[in-house]
């Protein structure tokens, strides 16, 4: 007998595939609402490896999923509910051609509405799962929440976004998670330690709101986004509260304004309770500490180094968290008060501003006590002795710095030194990439007075009138040191040393272990250990030597080169 | 009474319907009802009490002095800040429909406790407040008001279990409501690993380093030249390959085109061809279906076994011949090995560039923003005088089209269809005057435009 022939595209790629409209067909359902359905359901479009074959011969591009997900996403229950929107969307527009309002209204009261809290959890199984994904929800959700109301959107959608907005800005405060903050042209970026997981986030600078001519961006695409994300959001701060013994929904107590409090305000009224709400503690569930810090072990792994930074790593994040503490900021009327109130509050200092101005205050100007203020004018009429007068950058950079960094660069009238990047790869080595000095001295605090030093040694050896050579030569010394390669080089380079060491006879000195000694010991061992490296991996190996020193080279290079234009600079000056 | 006979006419046009039809009946009813309307009730018949009321309230409004009434407006807020007042909500008493509802609600239930309810009455009424609490609760309650990642353990608890695997969870729960379909292990694998929220350039900062900047302006300047050369090749090889010639040249070689094979423009070359067609129309002779016959199909059938045999014998001859080969085919077979090696490795780094890349979802192809970029002179060095640059919900959209979460798309205008309008032609011109006006002007009106028709031609 004959088996049956087989059909073109039956198996493989040319079944495993399915084309939107196809898929329309086979779910019921119209453009829009499937668009809507796989935005919630986190389904995306695919690209095959072939895509003649996935489009069973068809070569114009078009629009694929995976037939799996197809298939998933019609055991859906919501798919119900949104054919029941399209029978209501029916009923409500006949009753309105027909003038029948009683009826319109009987139906516009028992909308259908989507329950999406299973899905919530079927995208993310665990908790952690939803805040890896928290990047994309929290920066649209500040974003709409700066939004007035537009058309297709429902108004409660952005009402929704402000309140779960500023409870996660709540939660970090309490939980002290913000790492690091970066004031950009587009607009503020956040960084939080969230369980372990770090989250990313932006928020708009005021006003950001732009009506758009062309309608570039479908803010009904955006407002599905949105209304998943709110579930999600509002799911997340629920256990979040929880985790920090706080209640949920929080109570934002805010003062209500008196009468004259209310005729001075001209900002927006929820933008100032907005930020006063920033500004109170909130209401715990039970005193306890909430079990955090983790110890680190000390295994004795293979690599100390690595433990040694963790833990200093560790030891600088816990003094990152009492950053402000014990500090006291009046911020004055032109500084923007959300990024900083948030800050600041985040690492344990207390904020105020004008009570005249807005609402929420929680000290005078006048206050002895305070420490800082914050003002972003080259000049005030009145100042107190008893406070530093900084600009807002100070606080973004001290952040970033973790640790509360000298105030002179920052006071008011003062040309500021470059706002850098947090974000830009931390693991940068020294040695593997160049770094300008001033951005070392920044990232660590040992460096800049390594650098201070050097600077008070220079000018000393100036007045003592020393030959520049000389000194040249110490400084290449040192950054032959440095770069900790050619450490045995060195060694050689100071044959008069070891002379000596050899010849001199000191009888009943005890045998000391010579650090040097040992470091060739390892240096040797290492070589060995090179050697017995597999061929398989032996010439990645030596790739990655070759790139490492290379990169060395070059850093080491313009260092160099910043050095003789610093002198040559420093000779022009003189 | 006689019943008059009803006429029937058509009424097709506007001049017999308004003739024909009657409506003094209902006009008549309207007035009425208008009348009564304004005058109230009939009157006679109402008491005085339902007609007067006696005016019982002292009060009168306070008349002011011009300095007291200045007083007061010393108070209020200057006229210039109304613009930054809050909007006042008049209606504080909660004026919504549950209210009113309920209200009414209240009153029927005051007004007929008097008297006695049927049964169904009661429990409709009943039922009514029930809805209503039921409702009001709901607005109440808050929507996230469980944790979601325990309560489905604390729920199944026995089939959370570490004993029980996840396909008989999935059989127990089979043709429940708590039943869900798992997620298919190719749904679940994420399709890309660039973050949702890149890391900003730190030339992007509001106070950005000299070199921070420069290197953002290189950036951004490489890129667009890549575009401009692009542009250049682009014309090159589209536009400025032809030859460009005058109009007029254009117009000839038009004109030439278009009158290929016309009579007049072979004028000069019809008595040539005449002569050329009396001859022979090819140079080859003329081809004559000639049958093979049955020798010639023989020995055509000799010769193509004898090839075929020669073919054969050709190829054992070269098998044997391969044997000495040997070396030739090993060196060839690992040249082959090597050809692939190579091209292995091109396509592994190839895929691993790909993976930073935004996949092909959509006819449409994702085209990468411009980077946000302030020029030296807007910066300000101050965070008071930042100048904003770059929309983020744009950003955001593109973010998501580069993660292939949303396929990237044009937006479409619709496109009116053109309405053709015209007048109908009852409405031509003023019908008042043209039409209506006509029947009920006298005839010498109409003679008199004749005449004056008349006149024009």
């Amino acid at each position: 007998m004959v088996s049956k022939r087989k059909k073109k595209y039956s198996t493989g790629e040319g079944s495993q595939f399915i084309s939107r409209k196809q898929a329309l067909k086979k779910l019921q359902l119209t453009l829009n609402d499937f668009r809507r359905l796989c935005i919630i359901k986190g389904i995306y479009p695919r690209e095959p490896r072939n895509r003649k074959r996935a489009q069973k011969g068809d070569t114009g591009i078009k629009t694929l999923y995976h037939i799996k997900d197809i298939q998933f996403l019609m055991h859906e229950p919501i798919i119900w509910t949104l054919r029941d929107y399209k029978i209501f969307n029916r009923k409500v527009g006949r009753a309105k051609a027909v003038r029948d309002f009683k009826t319109m209204k009987k139906f516009l009261d028992n909308h259908p509405t989507l329950k999406l809290d299973h899905i919530v959890k079927e995208r993310y199984p665990t908790f952690i799962d939803a805040i890896r994904d928290l990047d994309d929800c929290l920066t649209l959700c500040f974003l709409f929440s700066t939004f007035p109301s537009l058309a297709h959107i429902p108004r409660e959608q952005f009402n929704l976004c402000r309140r779960l907005t500023i409870e996660f800005m709540h939660a970090i405060i309490e939980a002290k998670a913000l790492r690091k903050v970066f004031i950009s042209i587009k607009g503020y970026y956040y960084q939080a330690e969230i369980k372990g997981q770090t989250v990313t986030w932006i928020i708009p600078h005021h006003f950001s709101f732009e009506p758009q001519s062309k309608q570039e961006v479908d803010f009904k695409v955006m407002s599905t986004f949105v209304e998943f994300y709110l579930i999600m959001l509002g799911f997340v701060n629920y256990r979040l509260y929880h985790s920090l013994n706080l209640f949920y929904p929080p109570k934002l107590s805010i003062s209500t304004p008196n009468e004259s409090e209310k005729a001075l305000v001209d900002e927006n009224m929820f933008l100032s309770e907005r930020i006063a709400a920033l500004n109170t503690p909130l209401v715990k569930t039970s005193n306890e500490p909430v079990e955090e810090d983790i110890e680190i072990d000390t295994f004795s792994e293979n690599n100390p180094e690595k433990i040694e930074e963790a833990r200093n790593e560790a030891i600088k994040i816990k003094k990152l968290k009492t950053l402000f503490k014990g500090l006291k900021f009046f911020l004055n009327r032109e500084v923007p008060r959300e990024p900083l109130v948030f800050i600041i509050r985040c690492f344990g200092g207390e904020v105020s501003w004008d009570k005249n101005l807005f609402v929420g205050s929680t000290f005078n100007e006048d206050d002895e006590t305070i420490t800082h203020q914050v003002a972003d004018r080259p000049s005030l009429e009145k100042q107190y002795i008893s406070r530093y007068y900084v600009q807002p950058q100070w606080v973004f950079d001290s952040v970033n710095a973790k640790e509360l960094l000298p105030v002179s660069k920052y006071f008011i009238g003062e040309v500021l030194p470059p706002h850098l990047s947090p974000f830009v790869n931390n693991e940068r080595n020294p040695f593997e990439q160049y770094i300008p000095p001033e951005e070392r001295a920044l990232m660590d605090p040992a460096f800049a007075e390594e650098i201070n030093k050097k600077r008070q040694e220079k000018e000393n050896k100036q007045v003592d009138c020393i030959d520049n050579n000389d000194e040249l030569e110490h400084d290449n010394n040192e950054i032959i040191k440095t770069n900790g390669l050619e450490e045995t080089e060195v060694e050689k380079l100071d044959p008069a040393l070891d002379k000596k060491k050899k010849l001199s006879v000191a009888p009943g000195t005890i045998y000391k272990e010579e650090p040097w000694m040992q470091k060739k010991q390892e240096r040797q061992e290492y070589k060995l250990r090179e050697k017995m490296i597999k061929k398989k991996h032996r010439k990645i190996y030596r790739a990655m030597i070759r790139n490492k020193k290379d990169k060395a080279k070059e850093s080491w290079l313009l260092r160099k080169k910043r050095r003789i234009i610093d002198e040559s600079k420093k000779d022009n000056k003189t | 009474m006689t019943v008059e006979k009803r006429k029937r006419v058509s009424k097709k046009r506007k001049i017999a319907w308004r003739k024909h039809s009657k409506i003094k009946d209902v006009e008549d009813f309207l007035e009425e009802q208008g009348f009564e309307e304004r005058i109230g009730n009939i009157i006679e018949q109402k008491s005085d009490k339902e007609l007067f009321h006696l005016d019982t309230n002292t009060t009168e409004p306070a008349i002011l002095s011009k300095k007291e009434k200045r007083k007061i407006l010393t108070e209020k807020p200057l006229r210039s800040f109304s613009a930054f007042q809050q909007p006042v909500y008049l209606n504080l008493k909660s004026n919504t429909k549950r209210d009113i509802i309920s209200k009414r609600l209240q009153k029927r239930l005051k007004m007929k406790a008097k008297e006695t309810l049927k049964p169904s009455e009661v429990q409709s009424l009943k039922d009514t407040k029930i809805a209503m609490e039921k409702k009001k609760q709901q607005a109440m309650e808050d929507k996230y008001n469980a944790d979601l990642w325990i309560t489905e353990d604390s729920r199944e608890p026995e089939l959370q279990s570490e004993w029980v695997s996840n396909s008989t969870r999935q059989n127990i729960l089979r043709g429940e409501s708590k039943f869900r379909k798992i997620l298919p292990k190719i749904t679940r694998w994420k399709q890309t690993i660039l973050p949702s929220v890149e890391p900003p350039h730190p030339g992007m900062s509001y106070n950005p380093s000299f070199e921070d900047h420069q290197a953002l302006l290189k950036e951004i300047a490489d890129k667009e030249q890549k575009i401009i050369k692009e542009e250049q090749h682009l014309n090159r090889v589209t536009n400025k390959m032809f030859r460009k010639i005058t109009r007029e040249r254009n117009q000839e070689n038009w004109i030439e085109e278009m009158s290929q094979g016309l009579p007049h423009a072979q004028k000069e070359d019809n008595s040539d061809s005449e002569v050329d067609t009396s001859g022979p129309i090819s140079v080859n002779p003329p081809v004559v279906n000639k049958k093979k016959d049955l020798k010639q199909r023989r020995k055509q059938k000799e010769q193509q076994k004898l090839r075929h045999a020669l073919k054969l014998a050709k190829i054992e001859r070269r098998k044997v011949a391969d044997i000495y080969k040997l070396k030739q085919i090993k060196t060839k077979l690992v040249k082959n090995e090597e050809k692939l090696e190579t091209l292995q490795q091109k396509r592994t780094v190839k895929k691993k560039e790909m993976i930073h890349k935004p996949k092909r979802v959509g006819p449409k192809k994702y085209e990468e923003p411009d980077l946000e970029f302030t020029e030296i002179k807007d910066l300000t060095g101050n965070l008071r005088t930042l100048k904003k640059e770059g929309n983020l919900l744009m950003d955001r959209l593109k973010s998501l089209q580069k993660r292939n979460i949303v396929e990237p798309t044009a937006r479409r205008t619709k496109k009116k269809a053109k309405v053709k309008q015209f007048i109908k032609p009852g409405h031509k011109d003023d019908w008042k005057v043209t039409v209506a006006k006509a029947k009920l002007q006298p005839r010498p009106l109409l003679r008199n435009k004749k005449i004056i028709s008349g006149d024009s031609f």
